[in-house]
């Protein structure tokens, strides 16, 4: 596994005094991982991921990135490093066009004119929504207002990228442009955060997973692990994969050998069950 | 005068007013071109200490907190989309509410000359309501005289004990009819009459904008009270927000 | 009609689409300024009905914009047009006065050949004027004319309050129109009594949702290493010699129109 980039111990938050969001939350996230976290509503991965970036200060623990403590002098440097893309563009795009919008955080890095300009033009084609640099929000679709939201991020070159349920209202033509795009962000050496309720997904894409629950981490681990521990699943109110859950069926029948690395895909279940015939 | 004249007349004034009546939305924007320039710059310069007494109280607000600019932005925006919004009528016609009397009474005075200017700026850029040279005249009649009179009466509502919603009420109504004097007087003061001079001129157009304004001074003041029963119903605690604009009310 | 946004429409569509976005904002921002007082104070009807003709040129042939919904953004205007020239044609008196008048009780509504000219030398003049007003608006986005106004050295705070309250505008004309469909969907709008009654609670809802959503917005600011100063990248646009010329030209046939219908003493030219 590769170095530690982010790491949070002993987190504790809390909005009003009478519930704490997060109960002492400890996670390390490492350089390149493509981290899936999962939880219900309010179990407080928002909460976690606005710990992480900065914009909330923990009531206690600590936030290091590459192992430098954060306190107020760096926490300018966290919030360059840690992009947040959140769970509903409209609540993320403030300029009247989406060439001021995708400039809005390479301005605030205090960058050159020349150097935002140049950050502007490579998000957006790095999005594949160059011709939408004119527009005004109001006139983007649901997808292209997801994408514009991502090129904001992707402009001020944050190393870790934080998704909160990024899925939760494109469509499924969308999800695929932005499967495409996390695939892309993440062979280019980006650190990829991404909360969802898309459980199938989950299992397809992370490398490793974590679960919240009630503001506290209940498991960590390798995809499999995590989505086959039914105590996990049924305290976190999870489904098992689909796939994966069809594996199990069919080793527990001995139809494919138990020793079989689970399936992560439909490709990959067909060369298994076609190796599997001729055997 | 012939009677067919008189006749024709008759008909030409009453032809004239079917026409424009169900057409009175945000009918008391004067238009570009209306004021000569000397009026323009004149209504300009008598707005400006109102805004800039508004611009420092709003400046003061942010620098203290700098988290309030999107929530004056956005109390912005809302009395823009309010003031679009076409309300219920009774005869079919199409009007809006001008929303002044309520932000007056949420956001204070003050910081609605400020909001008013931007809501006026936008009504002429976006939807061709009002005009830039006119902007300063408008200004006056809407964003300050309107708001400041409804302040007034509903603080001293409040401290004459009167009921909530006659408050509201009141203080909704008298500022948007007095909106509608000031724009008539500004169009007397334009457009003397040869003979009576300003005063009969603005009682003549007090008398031509009465059949649209007035009916629609109350329905301002009767939505603005259901408005305010929503947000006591509804948003207690987001009301103790916007608190925050010196001089609200609530 | 124009662009609807359910049952309200907004102009920035047409500028977005008009051939004549290229041009400098700033230029085309003081250009229509200049046009504006010259055709107030020469307040000429010759000079007021070039100034409309070449703007319906300027719109429709130049801008590339589609002549009937040019002349439809007129309505818009139309009824304080009329209003206040009835106000400005007619005059009230207690004893009979101008050419035409009407007894009505003790009271006479009077006018004259006079005022009837001069009311209608306003109507052109206002159209010319609104006119101007439109060639700017349709060909130049909004927070184009925004940035015009920060070059010209606008306070920043009234700058970045333009900017934010052009986009929130558009975010809370669509938490209306879900509401309005959903309210008319439950028969919010009966008759008058439920449609007072409807209008008022989504007009408190949307004020709630603004609220709530003006601290999302924050938190998203912050997340993006905003601390104070809200900066964008603003595209720049070039200022052509031809642009100017053709300004220049406008004007100086605006200078001649004017004084040839005073020395050749054209009709209502005074």
């Amino acid at each position: 596994m590769n170095d530690v980039i982010l790491k949070a111990e002993n987190i504790h938050y809390s909005y009003d005094s009478d519930k704490e969001a997060l109960k002492g939350v400890s996670l390390d996230i490492h350089e390149k991982e493509r981290l899936v976290i999962l939880g219900a509503n309010g179990s407080g991965k928002s909460t976690f991921f606005l710990n992480i970036n900065g914009v909330l200060k923990p009531e206690s623990g600590e936030v290091y990135y590459k192992d430098k403590l954060i306190d107020k002098s760096s926490i300018k440097e966290l919030r360059k490093n840690v992009g947040i893309v959140f769970q509903d563009a409209d609540n993320q795009i403030i300029a009247s066009s989406v060439r001021a919008e995708v400039s809005f955080g390479p301005m605030n890095l205090g960058l050159s004119k020349e150097e935002v300009k140049k950050r502007v033009d490579d998000a957006l084609n790095y999005m594949n929504i160059h011709h939408l640099i004119d527009r005004p929000p109001h006139y983007l679709s649901g997808g292209e207002k997801k994408r514009v939201s991502i090129a904001d991020i992707i402009a001020m070159d944050s190393k870790i990228i934080i998704f909160d349920e990024p899925t939760a209202s494109l469509d499924p033509k969308n999800v695929a442009i932005f499967e495409e795009a996390l695939d892309k962000m993440s062979s280019d050496g980006k650190t990829l955060v991404i909360s969802t309720h898309d459980i199938e997904f989950a299992y397809r894409f992370a490398d490793r997973i974590v679960v919240f629950c009630d503001g506290n981490i209940i498991a960590d681990g390798k995809p499999v692990d995590v989505l086959s521990d039914s105590k996990v699943l049924k305290m976190a109110n999870l489904k098992k994969p689909i796939l994966l859950d069809v594996f199990d069926i069919l080793a527990q029948n001995s139809i494919v050998k138990e020793d079989c690395v689970p399936v992560r895909s439909v490709e990959e279940f067909r060369d298994l069950i076609i190796s599997q015939a001729k055997a | 005068m012939k009677r067919k004249e008189k006749i024709f007349m008759s008909l030409a004034i009453l032809f004239a007013f079917s026409f424009a009546l169900p057409f009175n939305g945000n009918a008391m924007h004067i238009m570009e071109g209306y004021l000569p320039v000397g009026y323009c710059v004149a209504w300009g310069l008598i707005s400006l200490p109102f805004l800039i007494a508004g611009y420092l109280s709003i400046k003061k607000t942010v620098s203290k907190d700098r988290r309030t600019i999107t929530l004056i932005a956005m109390s912005g925006a809302f009395v823009f989309v309010l003031s679009s919004l076409k309300i219920p009528s009774v005869t079919g016609s199409c009007s809006h509410m001008t929303g002044t009397g309520l932000a007056a009474i949420l956001f204070g005075p003050s910081a609605v000359s400020i909001l008013g200017i931007i809501v006026l700026i936008f009504q002429a850029i976006l939807l061709a309501h009002g005009g830039l040279t006119t902007l300063g005249a408008n200004t006056f009649s809407m964003a300050i005289a309107g708001p400041f009179v409804s302040f007034a009466v509903y603080k001293i509502c409040k401290k004459a004990k009167v009921s909530d919603n006659i408050s509201i009420f009141l203080a909704a109504f008298l500022g948007d009819l007095l909106t509608y004097v000031v724009t008539s007087f500004q169009l007397a003061l334009a457009y003397p009459m040869k003979e009576g001079g300003v005063m009969a001129s603005a009682g003549k157009f007090l008398l031509v904008f009465a059949p649209t304004q007035v009916p629609l001074a109350i329905i301002e003041g009767l939505l603005t009270v259901v408005i305010i029963i929503g947000l006591r119903t509804y948003a207690q605690s987001e009301l103790k927000e916007i608190g925050f604009l010196e001089g609200g009310a609530n | 009609m124009a662009h609807q946004h359910g049952g309200y429409y907004s102009i920035d569509l047409y500028a977005f689409h008009s051939k004549l976005k290229g041009i400098n904002p700033e230029f085309k921002l003081i250009s229509a300024l200049v046009a504006l007082i010259l055709t107030i104070t020469l307040n000429n009807i010759y000079v007021s009905a070039y100034a409309f003709i070449t703007m319906f040129f300027v719109s429709v042939l130049l801008g590339g914009m589609d002549a009937k919904e040019y002349l439809s953004m007129f309505i818009a205007p139309f009824s304080f047009i009329v209003l206040a020239s009835i106000g400005i044609a007619l005059g009230l008196s207690f004893h009979e006065s101008g050419d035409f008048n009407l007894k009505l009780g003790s009271l006479y509504i009077y006018t004259s050949k006079a005022q009837i000219v001069m009311t209608l030398k306003l109507v052109i003049k206002v159209f010319a004027c609104v006119s101007i007003m439109q060639s700017l608006i349709l060909s130049t986005m909004p927070y184009e004319i925004i940035n015009a106004l920060r070059n010209m050295r606008l306070p920043k705070l009234l700058v970045e309050l333009m900017n934010l309250i052009y986009r929130f505008i558009f975010i809370l004309i669509e938490s209306y129109m879900n509401m309005q469909n959903s309210a008319a969907s439950r028969l919010g709008y009966r008759n008058f009594k439920t449609s007072m009654t409807s209008f008022g609670n989504i007009a408190s809802n949307i004020l709630i949702v603004s609220l709530k959503k003006a601290n999302a917005y924050y938190t998203a600011m912050e997340a993006r290493c905003f601390d104070g100063d809200l900066n964008f990248l603003q595209d720049e646009k070039r200022l052509y010699g031809k642009n100017i010329l053709a300004v220049f030209l406008f004007v100086l046939f605006m200078f001649f129109i004017w004084i040839v219908s005073l020395k050749l003493k054209f009709p209502f030219s005074v």
